[in-house]
Order: structure tokens, then C-alpha cells, then sequence
């Protein structure tokens, strides 16, 4: 686990920091499973299926925001979970291209509304970042 | 920051202009000694000051006394702007359109309700689902857009409900003016499934018991009795209307730099009032508006069968609902 959770007056937050970009967009997602959750990805063990998840957007940031909100549009709209496991990342163009397994949330409840712009941080150097807060 | 910062009287705080530049008006901030010691540690001033630089603002950037930081606009904030020449935004507006509060009163006492407190609640998580995702039936794309436009009234005229609960709603349930064309697909598809559900966060459902009666006759008016049981209920928009705030978002600050308008933070992304964009968003806040009421209306209902299977005969009348 390359994250930590940040505290916060209200909501929830987190950092990730990696030696690449694509593997703070996959900590990120980690983050807001444990977070909307309380889940990790190994409580999910071979189950799911094949899924694959394109995203652009006119900024990193955006493209930050984006993602989170996108996994957490399908966990409302289809009740499953993405989980991703190899993920490519450009920032020019900003796109991200994701690939993994859906696992169903059986009923789980999520306590994470939405992905926020609120003290995001994306930077890619020295080392990627990411500092993103999560409104419950 | 805190230098700008001055005490009016006991329970004001003024921001000066200049805390930040281009602040078009000062801030003003309902704080006690208390409340101020908490806030000099915050970004939440920098919020007040930033809100007060956003084109046509009238008056004061004000701040109320539950002021926490939020999303480009503090919690608890407070702007108005002058409808010509001034701004909307979705970010001031906030990601939960129309969070707000109903009240049941009931004439159950409270010591009649306790022996089956434990049975009630859990026939109220059954009936109301919560937590993000939660779902009921899914609404079709014809009855979501009524929903959309007519809020509560559509609600309580499909037999949900009574007319009263209309009279005690605010704006009787209904904003006039509501664009369910201007709700995207991905809000609706979001919403189709959500109307009846109380959400995560801070929303809820609490069965509260009236203690005391400060003025007996307003409270019988309002159907409250001491000794008896309400019932409150707290929730909004749901993901419906958080995607609505997401996707104007992203309209707006597209639209900013066509108005010649700058922000210093991303979430007070804004267009003017009178834009085509800002009618737009306008036409959609409306509309999700028009959800939560209705999405409080059927979760009135759903408690009111709950408690019937409980308290036969007896009726949760609305308070009030805003």
C-alpha cells in the first residue's frame, strides 16, 4: 500500500506517491475502496469479471477527479466494484486506460458520495503525487 | 490572513477587503470568541475571501456559524449576487442540490414507542435503503423527467402522499422552472434508481421524542404534542444531484474564459446568471431540487407505512419540509 489517509474536519482524504503515474491512479483506487468501503482488493480473491475502462479529460486533475467518480458511478448505477490491475496513464493527451475485474458489492454500503477538486494535488515530479479528498 | 480579520461585536467577524486581492466586498462571519479560536487554523478564510472576489457579489461574503471548509465555497456560506451583471455557480450551490430536512409530527407517545424501538428501526432500514448505491425500483426515463419537473406534487398526486404534505413543503414541493432536458443522461441514469433512498454522510432518519414545548400553541398547530414521538428525516439530490453539480462543473469553467471571468479555485467555477449556460444550470438545479423534495416525500411515505404496521390508525403529519 503506497497511500495514507489524510484527516479532515468533515469528508475523507488521501496521498499516493509512486515511481510512476499509472501507480498512483491504481493506490488511488485502492484508497477509495478502503474509504467508500472499508475494503481491500484481496477481499475480492479471484473473483469478478474481465472489465476495462477508457477515461479522458481536458487536465490531469480532471482526469484525477474523473477517475474516482467513474468507479464510484459504477458501483451506484451497476452495484459492482472496478478493480483495476494494469493501468496506463499520459497526461498529454490526458487519458487513462485501465484494465481488471468488476466484483459485485453484494449490498455493501459506500459512504463516499463523490471524488473532489478540493486540495487536489497532482504532480508528477520529483515523484508522482496525488492528495485528493473525498466528500461523504 | 488573520490580520484582515476583526471583531464587530460579540458574535461578528468582519474580512476586510484586501485579505486577498480583488475582494469586491468584505467578508462577514457569525462567530463567537469560540468559533474564531477554531477557524485560525482553517483554509476556511481563504474560502470567504475568495467567494467575495466572484463578479456581482452583493453585500457581504458571508459565513454562518457552522462555517467548516468546503468545496471552493466554506460551509456555511452565504453570497448573493446581482442576477445583472453577476454569476451562478454550481460549486456555491454545492454537490448535494437541495439537501434538507423533513419533520413528521405524530401523536404516538414516545414510552409506547420505546418496547418497539428496536423493531421499528429495523423495519426503517428495510424500507428506506441507505448508503451510496442504495437503489429502489428503477423509474423510468418518462416518470424520472415528471419527477424532475414536478417534484413532490408528482409524487403525492401519484398517491404517495397528502396534499398537506404539498402546503408544508417549501415552494409547495415544486420549483417552477425545473429543465429535465438539462440533466444529462448520466445524472438520470444516477437518479433512476435512487428516489425513496436516504444516501451515506450525514444523512438520516431519527425518531425523536418532544420534550418540551416552548410555545404550546404554534406546536399544536404544527401537530407537535409534548411526550409524543417525530420524525425527522435528512437527506437530498442523492447521486442524481451530485452528478448535476459534477457536470456543470466542467461547463462552467469551459464557459469562463468566453466571460472573460478568472477564479482562483477550480470549484468556483461560475458563468453569468444570465448566460446560456448559466440558464442552463439553472434549469437542471431546479430540476434536482425538484428530486430531493420528491425524494423526501416518498421517504415520508415509507416511513408512514412502517409505523402503520406498528401503530394502526395513527398518522405522521409534515411539520414542515426545506
Amino acid at each position: 500500500m503506497a497511500w495514507r489517509l489524510l484527516e479532515h474536519t468533515a469528508d475523507a482524504g488521501f496521498e499516493a506517491e509512486a515511481d510512476t503515474l499509472a501507480e498512483v491512479f491504481l493506490d488511488a483506487a485502492e484508497a477509495f475502496l478502503f474509504l467508500a468501503a472499508g475494503l481491500t482488493p484481496g477481499d475480492f480473491p479471484g473473483s469478478g469479471e474481465k472489465s476495462e475502462l477508457f477515461l479522458s479529460s481536458p487536465d490531469g486533475e480532471e482526469l484525477a477527479v474523473s477517475w474516482l467518480n467513474e468507479l464510484l458511478f459504477m458501483a451506484e448505477t451497476r452495484s459492482v466494484f472496478f478493480l483495476p490491475v494494469k493501468v496506463t496513464v499520459s497526461l498529454s493527451p490526458p487519458a487513462i486506460a485501465a484494465s481488471g475485474r468488476t466484483v459485485p458489492l453484494n449490498g455493501r454500503v459506500l459512504s463516499v458520495k463523490a471524488a473532489t477538486y478540493g486540495g487536489l494535488v497532482l504532480r508528477t515530479s520529483p515523484r508522482p503525487f496525488l492528495r485528493m479528498i473525498l466528500d461523504l | 490572513m488573520n490580520s484582515f480579520l476583526r471583531r464587530i461585536d460579540q458574535w461578528r467577524l468582519v474580512l476586510d477587503p484586501g485579505a486577498v486581492p480583488g475582494m469586491a466586498v468584505p467578508g462577514l462571519i457569525f462567530a463567537d470568541d469560540y468559533i474564531e479560536s477554531i477557524l485560525k487554523g482553517e483554509d476556511v478564510l481563504s474560502q470567504v475571501a475568495n467567494v467575495a472576489r466572484l463578479p456581482g457579489i452583493v453585500g457581504y461574503s458571508m459565513a454562518m456559524p457552522d462555517i467548516h471548509q468546503g468545496y471552493g465555497f466554506p460551509i456555511g456560506g452565504v453570497a448573493a449576487f446581482d442576477v445583472s451583471g453577476g454569476i451562478i455557480s454550481p460549486g456555491g450551490v454545492g454537490y448535494d442540490i437541495s439537501c434538507g430536512v423533513r419533520l413528521l409530527a405524530s401523536k404516538i407517545p414516545a414510552e409506547e414507542f420505546r418496547p418497539n424501538a428496536d423493531r421499528v428501526l429495523a423495519a426503517l432500514f428495510s424500507a428506506v435503503p441507505c448508503g451510496v448505491g442504495s437503489v429502489k425500483d428503477s423509474l423510468g426515463v418518462k416518470e424520472l423527467d415528471r419527477i424532475l419537473e414536478e417534484g413532490a406534487v408528482r409524487v403525492v398526486r401519484s398517491g404517495r402522499g397528502t396534499e398537506g404534505d404539498i402546503r408544508r413543503t417549501e415552494e409547495g414541493g415544486c420549483l417552477v422552472g425545473a429543465e429535465p432536458g438539462a440533466v444529462s443522461p448520466r445524472a438520470k441514469e444516477r437518479g433512476k434508481g435512487q428516489l425513496g433512498t436516504l444516501g451515506s454522510g450525514n444523512h438520516f432518519i431519527e425518531v425523536q421524542e418532544t420534550e418540551e414545548l416552548f410555545l404550546p400553541e404554534k406546536a399544536a398547530s404544527m401537530g407537535l404534542s409534548k411526550g409524543c414521538i417525530a420524525v425527522m428525516i435528512h437527506c437530498g439530490s442523492r447521486g442524481l444531484g451530485h452528478q448535476v453539480c459534477d457536470d456543470y462543473l466542467k461547463v462552467m469553467r469551459g464557459a469562463m474564459t468566453k466571460y472573460g471571468i478568472a477564479v482562483p479555485d477550480r470549484q468556483l467555477c461560475c458563468a453569468p446568471v444570465d448566460s446560456p449556460e448559466g440558464r442552463q444550470y439553472l434549469g437542471a438545479m431546479k430540476a434536482a431540487a425538484n428530486f430531493a423534495a420528491a425524494n423526501r416525500q416518498a421517504i415520508a411515505e415509507a416511513v408512514r407505512d412502517v409505523f402503520a404496521g406498528f401503530f394502526p390508525g395513527e398518522k405522521l403529519t409534515t411539520v414542515y419540509d426545506v
